[in-house]
């Protein structure tokens, strides 16, 4: 799955770790999302999309091709 | 989890398996003790599993506690561990059986070959999601 959440951390001047503590997780995860080698569950990129105010879709989108793993 | 919480839950699972190993040494002295009788022995090994209980509430609950990667690399490390450790000790009595390994090596002691596995595991787990 590619993300944005690097640029979108970027435009608010968030580093990873406030953006981890605004989601209540670590910044590993943050840091493995935004590397897209982790896909965040459906609660969590929920969680994303309304903290950054932009629909889900515009956050994730899928990767052609290329399935989880 | 907060890193206070997380350096806390980790010193907690540490006293857990320390007591754990206390109880596996304490244990195995008294049951092997001639004096003491057969119902104080299953007591005592009563006691021992109940300080493994501790360890599996205490580790249960670190982990519901974790974010959802932790709880990903933890599943991906058991899912690496547990098999390889069935395959290590079925391999390692097929050799026992075929004779091409001989005593003093006993498969029924390798149990903390587990323990090694699954911190290797672990370590490749986390590796992967860096």
């Amino acid at each position: 799955m590619r993300n944005r959440l690097r640029v979108l951390r970027a435009e608010r001047r968030w580093t990873q770790q406030d953006l981890a503590r605004e989601l209540g997780v670590s910044r590993q995860t943050i840091h493995a999302i935004e590397a897209e080698k982790y896909d965040p569950s459906l609660p969590l990129a929920f969680k994303i999309a309304a903290l950054f105010d932009e629909p889900i879709e515009h956050i994730f989108t899928p990767n052609p091709g290329q399935d989880e793993g | 989890m907060q890193a206070i919480d997380k350096r806390r839950a980790g010193w907690i699972i540490i006293a857990a398996a320390l007591l754990c190993a206390g109880a596996i040494v304490g244990g195995t002295a008294l049951v092997t003790n001639d004096s003491l009788g057969s119902g104080w022995k299953l007591l005592v090994a009563l006691v021992v599993m109940s300080t493994f209980a501790l360890f599996i509430w205490t580790e249960v609950r670190h982990v519901r506690r974790c974010d959802e990667l932790y709880q990903r690399i933890m599943l991906e490390s058991l899912a690496i561990a547990f098999p390889a450790t069935f395959a290590a000790f079925t391999l390692l009595e097929l050799l026992r059986d075929a004779e091409l390994v001989s005593p003093p090596f006993v498969v029924e002691k390798m149990w903390p070959l587990m323990v090694l596995l699954w911190v290797l595991a672990y370590g490749f787990a986390r590796w992967r999601y860096q």
